[in-house]
């Protein structure tokens, strides 16, 4: 019988692996495919036998979807419990249970975090730097959100394969919802920022148009209902196309 | 030229993998994708602008639930490439002009791209079944090979549309190659239009209704104006 655990080195491969998470999202299965591709090589180095590897497929197969970056806790957890699994300790019903469980609070959390504030907060600051001093930028946008992103991608792995069931404490302890807000109300004075920033950095002057125009522009769009704010590309479309006939036309810029 | 345009499609392809196959770095945000673009022109200053006008319309497009967003990383390299051959093939033409047919391109292709992403994940739902079905009759199955099919679908994707998008781009840049006085007019308060337009989308994610940010946003105003004024001075 060969050694009943993955290593540390079988973390790291997990957590290289978790960046694959959605490589086949599909409607079926949600990020189902992606994590039975991360957790192939805890099969391998545990389910031995056709059947038991097979159902370690079939087990990992069941629709799966929450936040690719959180997902990380999820992942380093279930290869614990595998392996408790393997040891004869617990069942297979408990490692399903706990995936299932954790899926959606972590889905809100990361969610909110990730997606609702610190990707628009970094690019928020990645188009202040990008006004002023161009391709730095994009590098600015990519170390405020990268810095988060690979610390939670790297710690969800080893903490959830350090606590194995335990970690749903110390997802209780994730302040992430508290940062969420803090996020909230830099981005809120960022944009104030960034508002006569951009006004002023129009002609490098302080022009009437582009001092009522542009905050007025932004918090009326702001301002419109959600199914607009879904529809933005069209808007903009819309927007340009009309900007560039009246322009030509004479009658605008 | 031809090793130009391959360069952007594997930029191209490459940025698409990172919005959601792969990775998830933020390569495929458009003031990325717009600046990688640029420098691979030797044009950085046109990918940065259309990368920031681009950046602040899609910041709220938040990837969740089923329905596919624009193709932004796509959009954004065949923008820029648009963007960079105006400047260069259209002497007269004003570069306000240039950029805002840039956007105007970028825009198109994401939401033509929004479309092929929904072809890609049918593939990854058929790769799904396929391997569901060979599990349940007992088989092993292998994600190990049924992930990288996925990737490499999800990256000749991105190439593939961005090469279709330049190509018919391509077309239109000849036709727009003339020297009438429309061209030469000053397009950038349109520009800047969008920019606003993009800086609501930001205000309804950060600011919305509440009380207590709205002055965190007045605040930031404020200060701002009054330190601008006082250098500008």
């Amino acid at each position: 019988m060969g050694e009943r655990n993955i290593g540390r080195l079988g973390v790291v491969r997990l957590v290289l692996r978790s960046f694959y998470l959605q490589a086949a999202w599909n409607y079926e299965g949600l990020q189902a495919l992606g994590f039975a591709y991360v957790m192939f090589p805890v099969a391998r180095k545990l389910a031995h036998g056709r059947t038991v590897a097979a159902e370690f497929a079939a087990r990992h197969l069941n629709l799966f979807n929450t936040n690719p970056v959180l997902a990380s806790y999820v992942i380093g957890a279930t290869a614990k419990l595998e392996e408790e699994y393997e040891e004869g300790r617990g069942g297979a019903a408990d490692i399903v249970t706990l995936k299932n469980s954790l899926s959606v609070p972590l889905a809100a959390i990361g969610d909110r975090f990730f997606w609702a504030n610190l990707r628009p907060l970094s690019g928020l600051l990645g188009v202040l730097v990008a006004g002023g001093a161009g391709a730095l930028g994009a590098i600015v946008l990519l170390i405020v959100y990268d810095v988060f992103h690979i610390y939670y991608r790297v710690k969800g792995v080893f903490s959830g394969y350090a606590l194995g069931a335990g970690i749903v404490g110390e997802i209780a302890k994730l302040r992430l919802m508290k940062l969420s807000e803090t996020v909230g109300w830099l981005g809120a004075a960022m944009l104030g920022i960034l508002l006569v920033v951009r006004a002023y950095a129009w002609k490098g002057e302080w022009r009437g148009e582009a001092l009522l125009l542009f905050p007025l522009v932004a918090v009326a769009s702001g301002l419109l209902p959600e199914f607009f704010q879904k529809r933005i590309t069209e808007i903009a479309i819309a927007v340009s196309v009309a900007g560039l006939l009246l322009t030509a036309a004479g009658v605008f810029g | 030229m031809l090793r130009e345009i391959l360069l952007l499609c594997l930029a191209g392809g490459v940025c698409a993998l990172d919005a959601t196959a792969a990775w998830q770095i933020m390569l495929s945000q458009p003031l990325v994708s717009g600046t990688i673009a640029g420098l691979l022109l030797g044009a950085p200053q046109a990918g940065v602008v259309i990368g920031l006008v681009l950046q602040l319309l899609w910041s709220g497009a938040i990837p969740v639930g089923a329905r596919p967003l624009p193709d932004a990383p796509v959009g954004s390299v065949s923008g820029v490439w648009f963007t960079v051959t105006l400047l260069r093939t259209s002497g007269s033409a004003s570069p306000s002009l240039c950029y805002l047919l840039g956007v105007i391109a970028a825009l198109c292709v994401a939401l033509l791209g929004r479309r092929t992403i929904m072809l890609e994940r049918e593939i990854s739902g058929w790769l799904f079944r396929r391997l569901v079905h060979r599990v349940s009759s007992g088989q092993v199955g292998c994600p190990e090979r049924t992930v990288p099919l996925a990737v490499i679908f999800a990256f000749a994707r991105g190439f593939l549309l961005c090469l279709l998008a330049i190509g018919v781009l391509a077309l239109a840049v000849s036709l727009l190659t003339d020297d009438s006085t429309l061209s030469i007019r000053d397009y950038s308060l349109t520009l800047l239009i969008l920019e606003a337009v993009g800086a609501g989308v930001l205000f309804s994610v950060f600011v919305g209704k509440s009380r207590g940010r709205v002055l965190a946003f007045a605040g930031g105003i404020a200060g701002t104006f009054l330190v601008v004024s006082l250098f500008h001075q």
